[in-house]
């Protein structure tokens, strides 16, 4: 029940953000936006990293912080600037569905990239996905 | 325009979850994984936006910085919820419950931008189908 109950929480901090996010697009450009928004996320986040996991991050090996990098690429860089650019151009009620359609794609990388197999639930999934996107779009962004 | 950048901010984000089960499977928690990327995060787009950033700091009005500022410490708060949430229940309860996410958002939209976003009968069906199918595609990975 507390997991169900932090899983709304979080659900609902991040479509908080999608909001804010539109907001904050009135004043100024996304790029500058996508700056912003990750400053106080890296130091609250790293400030509960330090407090949890110390030990965790004293003993990190080299090469996990090349890793790093490739998800601060992804997620941060590119994820968090494309999702602003979205919520610019289409608004964030068309947008929020188009980019929440993540773990679609990370499936089809991990099939490709980590050899997971495809299931008839993906091939289903993928067609809902496809046909929501597909209504979303077919509509014209004023 | 926007829609060929939300399928991308997708694939980026997608992309990045194939990573982040290769470091916390390999190399950290979670909670590490995600502070240090949202570093690496910060260093790549000061570098990306250089050449915008200082002029809008200087121009831009504050109440820009306030929005996307409060909207970090959300996104970074929902990510912390994520890892207490998946420390009390198992994934295949968390993921479908997190999926709503956009169901969520357009109800908050509709109470807080209903000046700036019309929200249509098509979204709305539309957005139930992207969060029907993403459902099953998680707790279909969960499960198996």
């Amino acid at each position: 029940m507390l997991g169900v109950l932090f899983g709304l929480l979080a659900a609902t901090c991040w479509g908080f953000s999608a909001i804010l996010v539109r907001l904050g697009l009135q004043y100024i450009r996304p790029t500058t936006g996508t700056w912003v928004s990750v400053i106080p996320g890296s130091i609250f986040v790293m400030a509960l990293a330090v407090v949890f996991n110390w030990d965790d991050i004293t003993s990190l090996a080299a090469i996990a912080f090349v890793w790093f990098a490739l998800g601060g690429l992804f997620n941060f860089a590119l994820g968090r600037f494309l999702n602003a650019v979205s919520i610019q151009k289409a608004g964030v009620a068309r947008a929020t569905p188009l980019f929440s359609t993540a773990p679609l794609f990370a499936t089809i990388l991990a099939i490709i990239f980590l050899g997971e197999s495809v299931t008839p639930w993906l091939l289903l999934g993928t067609m809902t996905i496809v046909s929501g996107i597909a209504l979303i779009t077919s509509e014209q962004v004023r | 325009m926007g829609y060929a950048a939300g399928i991308g901010a997708a694939v980026a984000y997608g992309a990045s979850q194939t990573v982040g089960k290769h470091v916390t499977s390999e190399f950290a928690t979670p909670l590490v994984g995600t502070a240090f990327s949202l570093v690496f995060g910060f260093l790549y787009v000061s570098v990306m936006f250089h050449r915008h950033i200082p002029n809008d700091l200087r121009t831009s009005p504050r109440r820009g910085f306030l929005w996307f500022g409060l909207s970090g410490i959300a996104s970074a708060s929902g990510v912390t919820l994520l890892y207490f949430a998946l420390s009390n229940a198992p994934l295949v309860v968390v993921s479908p419950v997190v999926a709503i996410n956009p169901l969520i958002t357009l109800t908050l939209a509709h109470f807080f931008l209903h000046k700036l976003e019309k929200i249509t009968k098509r979204t709305i069906m539309g957005t139930v189908l992207v969060v029907l199918g993403v459902v099953i595609i998680t707790v279909s990975k969960g499960v198996s």
